[in-house]
């Protein structure tokens, strides 16, 4: 068994980031799903190694380490398609993290999460209040191929997960970003792993709204 | 290069970049954004910065946005940027928290006072639940790096790095709300160490 282990969960956008991301890069690492169900990621032996009690989550050998954006990092290092050239590509990249943490991450929890919970008056507030960010990188994709410009880059991975939700809570969604889904398109056929991380989002998310179905309907014979 | 930074100092991010500016001595023209009269929506500004943020660096005609990437530029080859793969992976680690976590403490805090100045006429009842549940998610992010700061020096371990700076403007902002919690001994000595801005 390889002593790297990733945590995570094929719904969380930002472990499908880093799943994604070893898959591509064939790299020998342990994939460990978190059963959120029964909270792991809440328990002793977890938060002993990760303090903040969150996935995706890295162990490499004595090293623990999380957020996705540092793990994905991590991973890259010694890969020179990753590798930027220059400081202002690196800076590039680094503007990008700050952007997705303050508003792309709002397609999954203001958007994506209401969705997988059966909260239906939730999902058109959230998506008007994703709507904006949402214009700009569709602009930007009519312009280039990737997120950050001619290549590949790790914000791609990041920025992929949270946008082909959309077409999960419904086509019609996703329909006004012609450019974006020409993206994801190109994606699936071009680039290794993206296929299978997307189908097993698409199983998990049914296998969460049905657990949370069944919830709902035993709560209303109680 | 001349260098210039768009900055508000109601903005912590940007009081993090001009106070590490300040602390490397590196030459750089503060402009202030007229965010009242919405300057960063102008043509002109999202011509350079298309997301309409601050703080955002101008060098001749590269132009970048968000506090943590302006740093980790700005730090390049010095030591408050690790090039240890380990220690680098922890301060990465730390700057998506902070950008989840760390930055709902200044964010809150001005929309507290936000809330509280155009409410001024409501009564104290009336205003304190609408207060109330943000103070305990601000002590709960504060007794956890308090925790933290019992352990090392400084965020990210025994270095100082970028998180420092960061870290510090965030606590700045809960001060000012005078959200003084009785556990953040840690935090006060780190502040102290960290040069004063």
């Amino acid at each position: 068994m390889p002593s790297t282990i990733l945590y995570g969960h094929p719904v969380s956008q930002p472990s499908r980031s880093c799943q994604w991301f070893i898959d591509f890069t064939n790299q020998k690492v342990q994939i460990v799903a978190i059963d959120t169900f029964k909270a792991e990621h809440k328990k002793p032996e977890f938060i002993e190694k990760f303090p903040n009690g969150q996935f995706p989550a890295l162990e490499d050998g004595g090293f623990y380490l999380s957020e996705s954006m540092a793990i994905l990092k991590y991973l890259a290092r010694n890969d020179l398609r990753f590798t930027p050239k220059d400081s202002q590509q690196q800076a590039r990249l680094d503007e990008y993290l700050g952007r997705h943490y303050s508003t792309l991450r709002k397609i999954s929890t203001d958007f994506f999460r209401p969705f997988m919970l059966g909260n239906k008056d939730m999902i058109e507030p959230g998506y008007e209040s994703i709507k904006n960010i949402l214009e700009k990188f569709d602009a930007r994709l009519g312009t280039q191929p990737y997120v950050l410009g001619d290549s590949l880059t790790l914000a791609d991975f990041l920025f992929v997960p949270e946008v082909d939700q959309l077409q999960v809570v419904g086509e019609r969604y996703l329909e006004p970003f012609k450019n974006i889904r020409l993206y994801l398109d190109r994606l699936t056929r071009d680039v290794d792993g993206y296929k299978k991380c997307f189908d097993e989002m698409t199983q998990a998310v049914g296998v969460i709204q049905a657990a949370h179905r069944r919830r709902q309907q035993q709560q209303q014979q109680q | 290069m001349v260098m210039k930074l768009r900055w508000h100092e109601l903005s912590m991010p940007s009081r993090a970049v001009a106070w590490y500016l300040q602390y490397i001595g590196q030459e750089c023209e503060l402009v202030s954004v007229k965010v009242f009269e919405g300057e960063q929506k102008s043509e002109e500004y999202t011509a350079k910065h298309p997301m309409g943020q601050f703080p955002a660096l101008e060098e001749g005609d590269f132009y970048l946005s968000e506090s943590s990437a302006i740093l980790q530029y700005l730090a390049e080859g010095r030591p408050e940027l690790p090039t240890d793969r380990l220690e680098r992976a922890k301060l990465e680690e730390y700057i998506t928290e902070h950008h989840t976590t760390v930055r709902f403490l200044s964010s809150e805090c001005f929309a507290q006072c936000a809330y509280v100045k155009e409410n001024s006429t409501a009564t104290k009842e009336e205003r304190e639940p609408i207060l109330a549940y943000r103070v305990p998610i601000i002590t709960f992010i504060l007794k956890h790096y308090e925790y933290v700061l019992g352990q090392q020096d400084y965020i990210c371990g025994k270095k100082l790095t970028i998180a420092d700076f960061l870290f510090c403007c965030e606590v700045c902002g809960c001060r000012y709300l005078g959200i003084e919690s009785n556990c953040n001994n840690n935090i006060s000595k780190t502040h102290t160490q960290t040069p004063s801005a």
